[in-house]
């Protein structure tokens, strides 16, 4: 079983990769194994010829935990630009318990994502072989663990976080308002792609007027 | 009725503009200066895929190009559209060189490439649109996979590959201006074939160049054509540089090449 751990932002022109890096590493040295870094020096990605610089955790991580911090190019991007971590694991090979109750929520501390998600792999596969279905311009999918700032709950659901948060009250084992955001726990279990799916057509059902 | 059209009942004999039979200096200056109009016009057929005109490529290079054979299924249109790009490639006296990794491979000294541009085509199209470019050939799987794609090209005198190339404003001014591709259907439908897939930095840098290039040429296309056994691992990659939902890129699961023959 493969599950992803997956935070986006968006690329600030303001901010340099470098900035960002920074910050990045210094918020991983406050975690503790297998999820945090060890203090020290790291060297700050290049850009060199392409539009991406990436760091590699794969040897930084333990258990078997791989990923990588991808920073987008800085300025005269036409592209959605963003900067993104991409972490591929075993959730049996961890404390999954754990990694929900706390490290998540340190990683989007750092990061300041506008969307962090933990879901099994499979349900991009499936989201991937029904994209042709949906509009992709407005596309997003309820994962069992999440993360979303105001304006991306506002571009999906037309709502404010608070009415968010009370509308799927009574659907999801624990909600909190975070950073500008709200952290969302709909199912602490490890779940199989149609368990995934039950969450996302659940909780869409509750926002169908919405989605209209 | 023998003869042609212009000269009832003479035969015509190529640049031999006073039909003596014999071509001197001067009818031979004549007919380069005609072969270079018809380069000119051979740039306008870039806008219309389905002109056909190898007989004229092979004349204005001088050099034989063609199809790989394994493209030979693929629609002559895409073959014709090829040819034509390579003749004005040719024919350019005033070219443009670059060297570069591909958009869907390791860069590697084997896999270097030429990049022959036409500066007054540059001028004219700003930097974006199709180009084309050669890419040294080294037999291996990888690219015995690539060299089968659809519009697939390779040329005679330098053995190397023909590939399609996107123009594009890079952001990055230390970068490249275009990302080359495997083949193509028609102007602007490019097609990027990968025998291994990896999420390697390299390949996710590839995947988001090519959405920039994709995202400031409007109508472009790109499916990456991967055997069947590797559709995840691209889809993954291609959520990984953020494109997931980018409807401009698409997957598609093909045959494997098969086993080399020993």
């Amino acid at each position: 079983m493969k599950y992803i751990f997956e935070l986006t932002s968006k690329v600030q022109e303001s901010e340099s990769h470098i900035e960002k890096h920074h910050k990045v590493i210094e918020g991983l040295k406050l975690i503790s194994e297998p999820w945090g870094i060890d203090n020290g020096e790291y060297p700050t990605p290049e850009f060199g010829s392409g539009i991406t610089a990436t760091f590699s955790l794969n040897r930084l991580l333990k258990n078997r935990i791989k990923g990588d911090i991808i920073y987008g190019y800085r300025k005269n991007m036409t592209i959605q630009n963003e900067d993104k971590i991409f972490i591929e694991f075993n959730p049996k090979k961890i404390d999954y318990v754990h990694f929900i109750e706390n490290v998540f929520k340190k990683y989007i501390f750092f990061f300041n994502p506008f969307e962090a998600l933990v879901y099994n792999q499979n349900v991009i596969f499936y989201d991937y072989e029904n994209r042709n279905q949906s509009d992709l311009s407005i596309f997003f999918r309820f994962h069992p663990i999440f993360f979303w700032d105001a304006g991306y709950c506002m571009r999906n659901l037309r709502i404010s976080l608070v009415d968010f948060k009370a509308e799927i009250s009574g659907f999801v084992e624990y909600s909190e308002l975070f950073q500008n955001g709200i952290i969302v726990v709909v199912n602490s279990k490890l779940l199989t792609l149609q368990e995934s799916n039950e969450i996302d057509l659940n909780l869409k059902a509750i926002f169908s007027k919405a989605l209209e | 009725m023998a003869g042609n059209l212009m000269h009832p009942g003479k035969y015509h004999i190529p640049g031999g503009a006073n039909d003596d039979g014999i071509i001197n200096k001067s009818e031979r200056s004549s007919w380069g200066k005609m072969m270079a109009l018809n380069a000119k016009i051979a740039i306008y057929s870039f806008l219309s895929p389905n002109v056909a005109i190898p007989l004229l490529v092979s004349e204005i290079s001088g050099v034989p190009v063609t199809p790989s054979p394994q493209a030979m299924g693929g629609s002559a249109a895409s073959q014709a559209t090829i040819q034509t790009e390579v003749a004005i490639d040719e024919a350019a006296t005033e070219s443009a060189t670059a060297t570069t990794g591909t958009a869907g491979n390791s860069i590697t000294k084997a896999n270097q490439t030429t990049v022959v541009q036409n500066t007054s085509e540059q001028a004219s199209a700003a930097n974006h649109g199709r180009g084309t470019a050669l890419e040294k050939q080294n037999n291996s799987a990888a690219q015995n996979f690539e060299s089968s794609v659809e519009g697939a090209a390779s040329d005679v005198a330098t053995k190397k590959r023909i590939v399609p190339t996107l123009k594009y404003d890079n952001p990055n001014p230390n970068g490249a201006g275009f990302v080359k591709f495997d083949g193509s259907l028609g102007e602007l439908n490019f097609i990027d074939r990968k025998l291994n897939v990896t999420g390697f930095p390299k390949s996710i840098d590839q995947v988001r160049r090519a959405a920039e290039a994709l995202s400031q040429n409007p109508g472009s296309t790109l499916p990456y054509e991967v055997p069947f056994n590797k559709v995840n691992a691209t889809v993954n990659l291609i959520r990984k540089a953020g494109q997931f939902l980018n409807p401009n890129i698409t997957v598609v699961g093909v045959a494997p090449p098969p086993p080399p023959i020993k």
